[in-house]
């Protein structure tokens, strides 16, 4: 009889142990991971290039959740030769299977331009990051499977491989297959490689993380471009979080009359 | 002028400037170009740039500052050299107050309306400074728009954004002095004008987004900045006509392109004819089509324009523009390379063809060689400076302060 106990209480644990271990379910978890209500970071990209020229961007970052759906503000404010360039972002529920919306606002044109949205591999702004990097994650463009867990800088790891159902490049983002490398506590990730046609070209990997206002934040990332050589450097030097944002920054005026 | 700078300048002063925020950027450009045609003389061409804002609570006040100097026009002498050698202009000077629900704007600015790149059919508020064919500007009209004095509300609702403009003092266009390189062949200069302006230029915008698709949509009433020469008491005189116009615009992504586009119609176009002058209604359309992927950036642009009931001795009712605009990036944006091309064709036939290098060697420094060339009948759009093809090299340097 205690044997048919352990037996049952064995299987009864088994869905809840399949769902912990369910790699789409732990992506969503990366995906739906507590950021706040809104929150405003400041952001330095340095560029390197593969002949050592060095490019540094900075900008301001608004982003604000609308249930499930997400809208973000970004302003650059150096170098003098992009400064006041602004991007708005619309991110709808993934199951709506909506592409975003997006605006970019050009000052020397005194005008915002929509920008489609269909392909995202392009560089964003010519750094080694695409669209597809920084918009909000899509779990379904991928099928999962959990490779292994293991321990990566000190932190314990799910190792999660994506690949595309076709084996093909996603049309939108580029990549036919990634390999994930996700925090399990603090449903991070932490180094993710992408590849296309069965090759390597860029790894991100997380250099510093710290909790801010009770929130897991990345301080530090790295895109390296593994076919062009060199890489961009992702630097958040402030972020604060539930600022009770106006929806008025999550607009073309906010392009226009730059954020603060 | 003189009013609404003091007005500003005490609206400046009265902000709590301890907690102001200051940013300021700019640059400085040399450009030579040089008449492949050996019809026009060659020549340096200087411009310096400072672009200020200060800030502080719900408070913008905004500067643009421009100097321009071309020394093809030295020692040009009388109004040629006066007019084009250089200049020095406080462009844009106006003050911002933003709530939550509505903003306000006044002073010395600039309005963009519409969808379209090149072609204004709705870009109605700044007159142009065709004084250089707006060549240097072509990518970048904020520079190539007279600005003017302004009254701007904005008003925020759920689905709706509305914008009223009130601009009191019209301006013309600006066009190129006799003997400069892009003057316009038997355009009188130096006539008497008669007008009489006794109400403002009015503007009303609208703007919405449905299900993905933005929307404009326009109200105007003011002057046309085409000034009509007609005869009055056996005299040549110039004049400005008031013109009325309705117009909407839309932009919604397909797939990997945006398709754009505008339309209008105006209700009494003033129009130069070769008894005089007339008003007859206008209407135009265009279409336009953006792609960027891979670094590869292609524009396409299609406009028709059709004046109703336009006099016999018009020889054309319908006018056709089109352009179109190829820029490739290498290099992570340090190199790239752009043709555009744009056709006009009213009674004939005309285009302009610019190809354009341009390259990154240092952080904000750049680089740009190019050519541009005219062609078409000599009274089209573009060919009467069908002698005025050139190559130019320019270097830049952006600054912040």
């Amino acid at each position: 009889m205690r044997i048919s106990l352990l037996a049952l209480g064995l299987l009864l644990s088994l869905p809840a142990l399949a769902e912990a271990l369910d790699p789409a379910a732990i992506m969503r978890a990366v995906r739906d991971r507590d950021e706040g209500q809104d929150r405003r970071s400041e952001v330095t990209l340095v560029q390197t290039m593969a002949d050592g020229f060095v490019r540094e961007r900075k900008l301001l970052m608004l982003e604000k959740e609308y249930g499930e759906e997400r809208k973000a503000t970004l302003y650059f404010t150096a170098p003098s030769d992009t400064a006041g360039t602004g991007i708005l972002m619309h991110s709808y529920a993934e199951a709506q299977a909506r592409e975003d919306d997006q605006w970019l606002y050009l000052p020397a044109l005194r005008k915002t331009r929509r920008i489609a949205t269909n392909s995202k591999e392009g560089p964003f702004l010519g750094t080694d990051f695409s669209f597809a990097d920084i918009e909000r994650m899509r779990v379904d463009d991928y099928q999962y499977r959990l490779l292994r867990e293991e321990e990566y800088k000190g932190r314990p790891v799910y190792v999660i491989e994506a690949r595309t159902a076709d084996g093909l490049e996603n049309p939108r983002t580029g990549y036919s297959q990634r390999l994930v490398y996700v925090d399990r506590e603090r449903q991070l990730i932490l180094r993710d490689e992408f590849f296309r046609g069965g090759r390597q070209i860029k790894t991100f990997e997380v250099v510093d993380v710290s909790q801010v206002e009770g929130f897991w934040t990345v301080n530090e990332s790295l895109m390296s471009n593994l076919v062009e050589g060199g890489q961009t450097r992702l630097l958040r030097t402030a972020a604060d979080y539930n600022l009770d944002l106006g929806d008025q920054n999550f607009s073309e005026r906010a392009l226009r009359n730059g954020i603060r | 002028m003189r009013a609404p700078l003091l007005g500003l300048s005490c609206a400046l002063f009265s902000l709590p400037l301890a907690a102001a925020t200051l940013s300021g950027r700019g640059h400085l450009e040399d450009g030579y170009h040089h008449d492949t045609t050996g019809a026009s003389s060659s020549g340096h061409r200087v411009e310096a740039l400072l672009e200020s804002r200060i800030s502080q609570g719900n408070w913008t006040l905004d500067s643009v500052l421009l100097g321009r100097y071309r020394s093809q026009y030295d020692d040009a002498g009388g109004k040629l050299e006066e007019r084009m050698e250089s200049d020095q202009d406080l462009r844009e000077l106006y003050l911002t107050w933003a709530g939550d629900d509505w903003q306000w704007r006044l002073g010395q600015q600039q309005i963009a309306w519409g969808r379209g790149d090149y072609f204004r059919l709705v870009d109605v508020l700044n007159p142009l400074d065709l004084r250089e064919f707006l060549l240097p500007y072509i990518d970048d009209y904020s520079l190539g728009r007279q600005t003017r004095p302004m009254a701007v509300v904005e008003v925020y609702g759920d689905s709706l954004e509305q914008q009223f403009v009130v601009a009191p003092r019209a301006k013309t266009t600006r066009y190129a002095p006799a003997g400069a390189d892009f003057a316009i062949a038997g355009r009188p200069e130096g006539l008497p004008e008669d007008d009489e302006h006794e109400r403002p230029d009015i503007g009303w915008r609208g703007k919405m987004l449905v299900d993905g698709t933005d929307l404009d949509f326009y109200l105007f009433d003011g002057l046309s900045p085409d000034p009509l020469y007609v005869v009055e008491e056996g005299r040549l005189v110039e004049q400005q006509r008031r013109r009325s116009l309705v117009g909407a615009s839309f932009a919604r992504p397909a797939g990997d392109w945006v398709v754009r586009g505008d339309l209008v119609h105006l209700f009494n176009e003033p129009l130069q004819t070769p008894e005089g002058a007339d008003n007859v209604p206008k209407s135009a359309a265009l279409l336009g089509l953006d792609l960027t992927r891979n670094e590869w950036t292609v524009n396409l642009q299609a406009t028709v324009s059709h004046r109703h009931g336009a006099p016999d001795s018009l020889s054309r009712e319908t006018g056709w523009e089109a352009s179109a605009a190829l820029l490739k990036d290498w290099s992570k944006q340090r190199l790239n390379a752009g043709v555009l091309w744009l056709y006009n064709r009213e009674v004939q036939s005309s285009h302009l063809v610019k190809a354009n290098l341009g390259y990154r060697p240092w952080n904000q420094w750049y680089l740009e060689a190019g050519y541009i060339a005219f062609s078409g009948g000599q009274t089209s759009q573009y060919g009467q400076f069908d002698n005025r093809d050139r190559l130019y090299l320019q270097v830049r340097r952006d600054f912040s302060l």
